[in-house]
């Protein structure tokens, strides 16, 4: 598995850098976003690490040399998955790297702090969009599914959009109250297992589903 | 010792394609030429072998083991240098080599080290940055320092000089000599096999045509020329017929048959491989199948 992950953080080790500037990039754009900055930041830059990786994969035949090295097609996908977090986390890092920077250069530009609910929520946004994308992926290859990429990806910034606005126009039901109120009353801890258990419940069914397609794959 | 290569009624189906039953086996200590046109199922063989085509019937054994069943334990004994580079382009020969050493359970660091030396190649270029040659070299290289029991090669000469062929031949006739380990090379130049090979499986429209001992088929098998005249009869003798304008060329599968049929009215020379394999394979053969 250590083996699958080295070759995966060396194969987009370029596109880290690339990252790197796009956070930057979001943190110049989404000003208004305050401490929403983050999961605007990172979410996309993770989701396109993580669709940079597939495509590397595909461009080096790399199936071919996975499936004909000792390995099982499990730990191939499973590999793919910690990827996934692994990249969130370097993302993460990158948009803290360059918070403390702006901050201690002490310019106009705004920087906010990470918080619990943001990462969270992030990791959940990103786990998400992976766990559609990634079932796609393992069954049809990258050329084939990068359409379906692009498709998750505004989709997934559409429906964020769009279920913010419903929900800000729909304050007033009585539904949208008790569920605002349940997430508002419950306690941090609680919540961070809910949403961390909600997105490794995610991550978990998309895996399940990515290995039942790989396992099937020809090369 | 059992074989190290076992295939018996080996099916699968594509849209346009079919291998047929395909059945063959490799004793340890031997080099097997698999040989056919393009087309013919050489691929679709060695990738069903490695499991990377699901196949639809008959049954892999490699070692004596379930090829599916046993996988990892199988792959972790065998080599493989395909026709084309499957290595990531973007990494070094250093950083390629560290990732594939962490999977084998039987790395060998200074087999490695000694490969390298030998085959002249550069630890910081990029895989991408290596000729064709030195690609293929640097599979071999992998697949030697895991101290592989079983080599599959699929097409591992085409586009190489023949320099670099003849030194992977010479590798490949090294490695053979302790009796342990198999080579199972696919081709369709076969003169890579004249002087290597010493069993040959002639594959052609995903059916097997033969799997014999090399020295076997060159003493069998005739090449017989001589006027047109004289195929009147033993046509049927014949595994396939080119007439030209002056007398025919045939291939016979039985020089003493055919040395009684036209005695010393016709001439007999020993055939190439090559020249066995297009007889085999050639459509318009003239002959009535042999097989």
């Amino acid at each position: 598995m250590l083996s699958l992950l080295y070759k995966e953080l060396l194969l987009i080790r370029r596109q880290l850098l690339l990252g790197l500037a796009f956070i930057l990039l979001f943190i110049f754009a989404f000003q208004s976003l305050e401490e929403k900055m983050f999961i605007a930041a990172v979410m996309p830059v993770a989701y396109l690490l993580a669709m940079t990786s597939c495509a590397c994969e595909e461009k080096n035949r790399g199936d071919i040399l996975l499936n004909s090295l000792p390995l099982s097609r499990k730990a191939v996908v499973l590999a793919k998955y910690i990827t996934l977090v692994l990249l969130f986390l370097v993302a993460s890092l990158f948009y803290y790297i360059l918070y403390l920077a702006i901050n201690a250069a002490g310019i106009s530009l705004r920087a906010y702090p990470i918080t619990i609910e943001g990462l969270l929520i992030a990791f959940l946004a990103v786990a998400f969009m992976n766990s559609v994308y990634f079932p796609f992926y393992f069954k049809l290859g990258y050329i084939k599914s990068r359409m379906l990429f692009f498709v998750v990806f505004l989709a997934a910034f559409a429906g964020i959009a769009a279920i913010s606005n419903y929900l800000a126009a729909h304050q007033g039901e009585p539904w949208v109250r008790q569920m605002l109120n349940f997430f508002a009353a419950l306690p941090q801890p609680a919540a961070i297992v809910l949403l961390v258990g909600f997105s490794l419940l995610i991550l978990l069914i998309s895996y399940g589903i990515s290995l039942y397609f790989y396992t099937r794959r020809e090369f | 010792m059992g074989a190290i290569l076992e295939i018996k009624n080996l099916s699968k189906s594509f849209p346009n394609f079919r291998l047929k039953e395909v059945s063959f086996f490799l004793n340890p200590g031997y080099i097997m030429g698999f040989i056919g046109p393009n087309g013919a199922g050489k691929s679709t063989t060695i990738k069903l072998i490695m499991n990377l085509l699901r196949k639809d019937a008959g049954e892999i054994k490699v070692f004596g083991l379930d090829h599916l069943r046993h996988e990892k334990e199988i792959k972790n004994r065998i080599g493989f240098v395909y026709d084309e580079n499957c290595f990531y382009e973007e990494l070094t020969v250093s950083e390629m080599k560290n990732m594939v050493a962490g999977i084998y359970k039987t790395w060998d660091e200074g087999a490695f080290q000694r490969c390298l030396k030998k085959f002249d190649l550069p630890t910081n270029a990029k895989i991408k940055e290596l000729s064709r040659g030195m690609k293929m070299k640097f599979s071999l290289a992998v697949a030697l320092s895991h101290r592989a029991d079983l080599l599959i090669m699929d097409e591992p000469t085409s586009g190489l000089d023949p320099l670099v062929r003849s030194e992977l031949l010479e590798i490949l006739a090294e490695l053979i000599q302790d009796e342990q380990k198999g080579i199972f090379f696919s081709t369709h130049v076969t003169s890579d096999l004249d002087k290597i090979a010493d069993y040959i499986t002639l594959i052609n429209d995903g059916r097997i045509l033969f799997s014999k001992p090399k020295d076997e088929l060159l003493e069998t098998h005739a090449l017989v020329k001589g006027g047109k005249e004289l195929l009147s009869k033993g046509r049927e003798n014949c595994i396939g017929i080119r007439e030209h304008r002056y007398g025919f060329e045939a291939l016979v599968d039985n020089r003493a048959g055919a040395l009684k049929i036209w005695g010393d009215r016709v001439a007999v020379e020993r055939p190439t491989l090559e020249e066995i394999m297009l007889y085999y394979t050639r459509r318009d053969n003239g002959a009535q199948p042999a097989l």
